[in-house]
């Protein structure tokens, strides 16, 4: 008996501990939920005094009439909001992007979501317009002294945050520290290195400019520039490196508040900018990965702009009263790479102009993006410099695919393997698919695998990929010469494709700066690549924002959400 | 005597639990490798070899495996996860700051299946074959098939946009979990109710039921006490496994909701190959599964006095 009175008790004591811990754990997970930052607590009283002025309104128009009249009336006083505000500062702009950023280190990384929130925090050499245009920023002018030699004139008093002066001797060193191996001791190569492989030194000449000197001529540099987010260099030699991915400072409109990692990033706008301060006082940054929440979000009121709206949802979202979508053809153009290496078929060019024939691009763009995508002759897209507005493009039609197939020898036509990374590009699978099927009704019998992207990378870094490839190309140079280089010169590692005529062609564009020649040899090696038709040629993608319709601003071609150019 | 056996016991488990560990671990450190580079996704397709040999090497992904999990071990022991590779951040700094929103999470979930998946059971069992039995199992049955990411957003269209009750993603208040946890457990809360109530029919036919009625004992002592005592043994065991389950299925729900919890960081990582970050994940969701498991070995010595600490 008492032995068992025992193990009673010892059970009863283990079941308290068990259930001891978890009570503790509840609780003292909630209270870290809860006490981790005083700034938390702050945004969500913010957040519920928002909603609760919105249920007052509902409260009040809600006794006379239905549900569905109710929110009319809400929306008409909303709208009458709109109508008697002042054009004073903006209080707050939430933005909603499919991830968070990874580093506050502009060096560090190179995906377009941190840039996005970076360009906030930090000011780049040189920016573009929405044509293309380059325009100054932190270097005022710029001259080539001859290919290899570019001249910086940079801009003077500019601050930092923390009060550290912009001068020559910054500029030198943030150079210094993207060239192949970082000419400042002790500095780990960095990410967006790879743009700056021909630079070869920075000489500082003064004060206020600078000397680059390249290992060779690159006119793509100067484009390159306006991605070089300029960092402190005081700041960085007495704390390391290191503290930027945490602890940015910059010279640009904001400065970082707070960033609690997957959840939200507030930024706050800096009153002594060197362009006058931002009209929005405080931008909060939402990683919300799945887009149907964006849209949600949205469409609550809860985010003013979200990006990458599904192009079977944006019709809907736009007929929403508050909401408008809106839209810019990308930097992004999408199409199938063509392996002439390993498969001798495709170096036929009639069996490549074939494939073009046999693929009903327009079809694709209407049923699958529901328009929202932009055809394109070759790899340029419209608002690039060599863009010609007359393009041609090789039509749908399945019968002369047929023939030329015939001609080249193939009138049963063949067998081929196809493949498309997995979660990478919008609309990627399904296009993939449907080209698949238009090949396969011209006689080529189309596998197609849809590899992760990953491991897709992984391959094309072993210069391995199958006969036929889908994939897109964002060029954020704005200079075609960029794609066609990578894309398909025969010394690159990303090319599969090899002709001498358009690789000296590619080379003389880079030994041609002046913008005339220079854009003359891009239009001959696009005519070239349309004949030769390496690739079938698709469309570039068009960019689709959710947009609050009070807040004022416009889509960026690259991709960037300014909140500077916000009200 | 009960004490000591308990204390042999703890060390056992908790010994070969660190096997367990260890061996996950070395099993992600080798699999993650074979199918992907960070600095390929990191560099761009275009990337030269040059530049993707300078970083590799300024990342140690140039050493041979043996000895980058060597590495990796001898620091593990020491506490250090090492850094994240996309974040430029310590891997485990990133998983603890999530940790709680994840382990938050998963005991809500728990607890609103185990509320509302017993009583159910319950009921099917006593009332066996009658309305609330059929109502009871339609509605788990239906649980059990919803797919989460449709339930997730239909919740959100429903609670969220058209009614505005709750919030729709990320994290601050309570209201931020009901949505998350509702989708999380339907799966749960089904499988745990019919199990119960299968669980219940057996116990209720058994003969010391019947004796317990038979001695006189009030309806709800039997039913409580004696029935499903020994009819939550199944349903312990099925719960200990569904909490690992839980870790890893909070992946989608986790992302409908943009709920900054570790299934989200995980699925990120692995798509970055973001190795360290991986590793501290696996790691530290590894030791939530092998002790949640302990616990309920533990559990069942207390619902059955035949099942000793061996």
């Amino acid at each position: 008996m008492t032995s068992t009175d025992s193990e009673k008790s010892d059970r009863r004591s283990f079941l308290k501990i068990v259930g001891g811990t978890l009570v503790g754990l509840v609780v003292g997970s909630a209270a870290g939920y809860y006490l981790r930052s005083p700034e938390i607590r702050e945004v969500i009283r913010t957040v519920t005094q928002t909603e609760a002025a919105r249920t007052v309104t509902q409260t009040i128009t809600a006794p006379a009439t239905t549900i569905t009249q109710t929110r009319t009336i809400t929306q008409t006083a909303t709208v009458t909001v709109t109508q008697t505000a002042t054009p004073v500062a903006r209080p707050r702009l939430t933005i909603a992007q499919g991830v968070d950023p990874t580093t506050m280190d502009p060096d560090m990384q190179s995906e377009t979501p941190t840039f996005v929130v970076l360009f906030h925090i930090y000011d780049s050499f040189l920016q573009v317009d929405r044509e293309g245009k380059l325009v100054p920023v932190l270097a005022t002018s710029w001259t080539y002294q001859d290919p290899r030699t570019l001249d910086l004139e940079l801009r003077r008093g500019v601050k930092f945050s923390n009060g550290e002066e912009f001068n020559a001797e910054v500029a030198a060193f943030n150079l210094r520290r993207m060239t192949t191996p970082p000419l400042i001791p002790d500095a780990k190569p960095t990410v967006l290195a790879r743009d700056y492989l021909t630079v070869q030194d920075v000489e500082v000449l003064d004060n206020y400019r600078i000397r680059i000197k390249m290992k060779q001529s690159d006119p793509l540099l100067l484009r390159i520039l306006r991605n070089k987010l300029v960092i402190p260099k005081k700041y960085v030699e007495e704390n390391g490196f290191d503290i930027l991915a945490t602890k940015p400072v910059g010279t640009g409109p904001y400065t970082l508040k707070e960033w609690i990692k997957g959840d939200h990033l507030t930024l706050v706008k800096r009153p002594d900018y060197w362009q006058g301060p931002a009209a929005v006082d405080e931008v909060v940054f939402r990683p919300i990965p799945e887009a149907a929440t964006r849209v949600a979000e949205l469409r609550v009121g809860n985010v003013d702009i979200i990006t990458n709206v599904p192009p079977d949802q944006a019709g809907a979202l736009d007929a929403e009263p508050n909401i408008d979508v809106r839209t810019v053809p990308s930097v992004r153009v999408a199409f199938v790479m063509m392996n002439t290496e390993t498969n001798e078929k495709l170096r036929d060019p009639r069996v490549r102009q074939a494939l073009n024939y046999a693929v009903d691009v327009n079809s694709i763009i209407q049923h699958i993006f529901q328009g929202y995508a932009k055809r394109v002759s070759t790899l340029c897209p419209s608002f690039f410099a060599p863009y010609d507005p007359n393009n041609k493009f090789y039509e749908y039609n399945p019968a002369k695919a047929k023939q030329l197939l015939a001609d080249a020898g193939y009138k049963d036509g063949f067998e081929i393997d196809m493949e498309v990374a997995r979660g990478r590009w919008l609309g990627a699978e399904a296009a993939a698919e449907a080209i698949a099927g238009m090949l396969n009704a011209v006689g080529i019998k189309t596998t197609l695998y849809t590899p992760e992207f990953g491991v897709w990378a992984k391959g094309t870094q072993e210069h391995k990929i199958r006969s036929l490839a889908y994939a897109a190309w964002g060029n954020n140079t704005f200079n075609v010469l960029q794609s066609i280089n990578a894309l398909l010169h025969s010394n690159r590692p990303f090319s599969w494709y090899s002709n001498s005529k358009l690789d000296a062609l590619i080379d003389q564009a880079f030994d041609t700066p002046d913008p005339e020649k220079h854009n003359a040899i891009l239009r001959e090696a696009l005519d070239l690549i349309f004949e030769e038709a390496p690739y079938i040629f698709l469309y570039q993608h068009v960019d689709i924002y959710g947009v609050n319709s009070k807040v004022s601003w416009q889509p960026r071609p690259d991709e960037l959400i300014l909140a500077y150019e916000a009200r | 005597m009960a004490r000591a056996n308990i204390g042999r016991y703890l060390v056992k488990r908790l010994l070969s639990a660190l096997i367990v560990v260890i061996g996950v671990t070395a099993v992600i450190f080798v699999v993650s490798r074979l199918s992907g580079d960070p600095v390929d996704l990191m560099l761009g397709l275009e990337a030269t070899p040059e530049s993707r040999a300078a970083l590799r090497h300024a990342l140690g992904l140039d050493q041979p495996l043996h000895i980058q999990y060597f590495i990796f071990l001898s620091n593990a022991i020491r506490g250090d996860f090492g850094v994240s590779i996309r974040n430029n951040v310590p891997a485990m700094q990133l998983v603890l700051e999530r940790l709680p929103n994840t382990i938050l999470l998963t005991l809500v979930t728990v607890l609103l299946a185990v509320a509302v998946a017993i009583p159910i059971g319950i009921v099917s069992a006593l009332k066996h074959n009658t309305i609330f039995d059929y109502l009871g199992m339609t509605f788990t049955f239906v649980g059990q098939s919803i797919p989460s990411f449709w339930l997730g957003i239909l919740l959100i269209l429903f609670l969220g946009v058209q009614l505005r009750l709750l919030p729709i993603s990320g994290i601050g208040t309570p209201a931020h979990l009901v949505m998350p946890a509702i989708t999380l457990s339907s799966f749960l809360l089904a499988s745990l109710a019919r199990l119960t109530r299968s669980s219940m029919l057996e116990t209720l036919n058994r003969d010391y039921i019947r004796t317990a009625k038979a001695k006189g004992l009030k309806y709800s002592r039997v039913i409580i006490r004696h029935a499903l005592r020994t009819a939550l043994i199944p349903v312990v065991t099925v719960l200990g496994l569904q909490i690992a389950a839980l870790m890893g299925g909070a992946v989608i729900t986790e992302q409908i909701f943009a709920y900054p919890g570790v299934g989200w960081l995980a699925i990120t990582a692995i798509y970055a190959r973001d190795f360290p970050v991986v590793q501290a994940v696996v790691f530290v969701v590894s030791v939530i599964v092998v002790l949640a498991n302990l616990v309920v070995d533990i559990v069942y010595t207390y619902l059955d006095p035949r099942i000793g600490y061996e």
